[in-house]
């Protein structure tokens, strides 16, 4: 792809969206992006009362209708939530309200008389849902909220409009969760797209550099979506406190959903253990200031 | 400071081991006087790297300071472990600038089938303390972080750190 590419941006689901393309998307294509990504937030977004997540979470214990996409997230939740012992979960919904991290944006959490933060463990996804065919029956009533890996799945989503558009070879980027097509095929086609390891110590600062030329970088971190002291959007579903042993994670997979819901399992288990269950691979930056990658990523780490 | 530098090597070294026991269901230590995980077998390079039945001396021996210090440069161990498949090995290769462990590598060297495989996906890297570099100098498409937030979320953040400074 000839750099610059042309570049298509907007805010969408609280983040900042650009389409690197060969060519100036058409408008009819990015009307087709944009609807997609309309309908993955009436469904999943927790921020808005009239999404499929508001009502189940109205609705309490009971069996609800799936969206139809639903089968691959719920499919990335199960495996994140059986490599970390349930620490990754779709129900930690209430858990980030708790914090403060609501859909008003109150960003205020709730404390004791002595100030501690007050947090309760989410529903186990494990035990406390099932799914049957297109069906979900909770056991007790859940705020369902995706954040972990519902980014990377609506960048997959996203690619896939492009491609039924005939757009071949493109970048899709939703605010550093990235998914590269067809940047393979030589010099001719660009080359791979170059991706920085933001520190988020300092960020001014990388970890390393990244290639990649055909799929996937998504990355997570503490220091942004934060809003005070140990109050991010991080959150271990068996505590409902937010984790604090990691910093960072990265992971590079064929598919932005694998690597977003591995980037989070990456803050709870074993990297080898998540790169196992996800086909991925990695880096991840501890609190102690400790770094550990995979070999076998395309670029370099700065350690 | 020898003997900090020690366990950081220590902890270092005993993390790579963890990789390489879930890679291929064999084990590899680098074995020393105080890191007991059993039923490995780690050889310094100085030594024949196919003695398996022996526990090596640990990574603080390789640097070969008589006080305990490691002297800058880099050291090289093999390590091996069995398999089903027959005897596997990997190389661990550390860096030492200034008495600390400045970077550390594991090199695959399984001869093949499924041992080069999950070799392959499984060898990682560790290092303590990084600083990274500057990003203003690295000539890049995209950076990668935690997700940027949008504008409602700023939005609130100010808010109230404006009712914090009131």
């Amino acid at each position: 792809m000839p750099r610059p590419e042309a570049t298509t941006s907007f805010d969408a689901i609280g983040t900042r969206w650009a389409i690197d393309t060969p060519e100036p998307l058409p408008d009819a294509v990015l009307q087709a992006v944009r609807a997609r990504i309309d309908r993955f937030d009436r469904d999943w977004s927790r921020f808005r009362d009239d999404s499929w997540v508001a009502e189940v979470a109205r609705g309490g214990a009971g069996s609800y209708r799936l969206p139809d996409d639903a089968g691959p997230l719920l499919d990335a939740y199960d495996a994140a939530a059986r490599c970390t012992d349930g620490a990754v979960s779709p129900l930690v919904g209430r858990a980030l309200e708790g914090l403060g991290y609501d859909a008003a944006y109150t960003l205020r959490p709730r404390r004791d008389d002595g100030g501690a933060l007050l947090t309760a463990p989410a529903p186990d996804w494990r035990t406390a849902a099932r799914r049957s065919g297109g069906t979900l029956t909770l056991d007790e009533p859940a705020l369902l909220d995706v954040g972990a890996a519902g980014k990377g799945y609506l960048v997959d989503l996203v690619s896939g409009v492009l491609a039924d558009h005939g757009v071949g070879a493109h970048v899709v980027d939703a605010g550093g969760d990235l998914r590269v097509v067809g940047l393979g095929a030589g010099a001719a086609a660009g080359g791979p797209l170059t991706v920085a390891l933001e520190d988020p110590r300092d960020t001014t600062r990388a970890l390393g550099v990244l290639r990649l030329t055909d799929g996937a970088l998504c990355g997570s971190a503490t220091n942004r979506r934060a809003w005070g002291p140990g109050l991010h959007h991080v959150v271990d579903a068996r505590t409902g406190a937010p984790t604090t042993d990691v910093l960072a994670t990265w992971a590079v997979g064929g598919s932005a959903l694998a690597a977003d819901a591995a980037a989070t399992a990456l803050f709870f288990a074993e990297p080898d253990l998540v790169a196992s269950r996800f086909g991925i691979r990695y880096v991840v930056l501890r609190a102690d200031g400790s770094l550990r990658w995979s070999l076998g990523l395309d670029g370099k780490v700065f350690a | 400071m020898a003997h900090s530098t020690r366990r950081r090597t220590l902890g270092l070294m005993s993390g790579l081991s963890v990789l390489v026991a879930l890679a291929a269901c064999g084990s590899a230590d680098a074995a020393t006087e105080d890191d007991a995980a059993a039923g490995g077998t780690q050889s310094e390079s100085q030594t024949d790297a196919g003695d398996t039945g022996t526990a090596g001396a640990g990574t603080d021996g390789t640097a070969g300071s008589s006080s305990g210090e490691f002297a800058d440069g880099t050291y090289t161990a093999e390590g091996s472990y069995s398999t089903p498949g027959g005897e596997e090995s990997i190389s661990v290769e550390l860096t030492v600038t200034g008495d600390v462990v400045s970077d550390v590598t594991v090199t695959p060297e399984a001869s093949g089938g499924n041992a080069a495989r999950f070799q392959e996906e499984f060898a990682s890297g560790v290092a303590d303390e990084v600083v990274g570099e500057d990003l203003a100098g690295l000539a890049v498409d995209k950076v990668s972080g935690s997700s940027l937030t949008g504008d409602g979320f700023n939005a609130a953040l100010d808010q109230i750190r404006a009712d914090a400074a009131a």
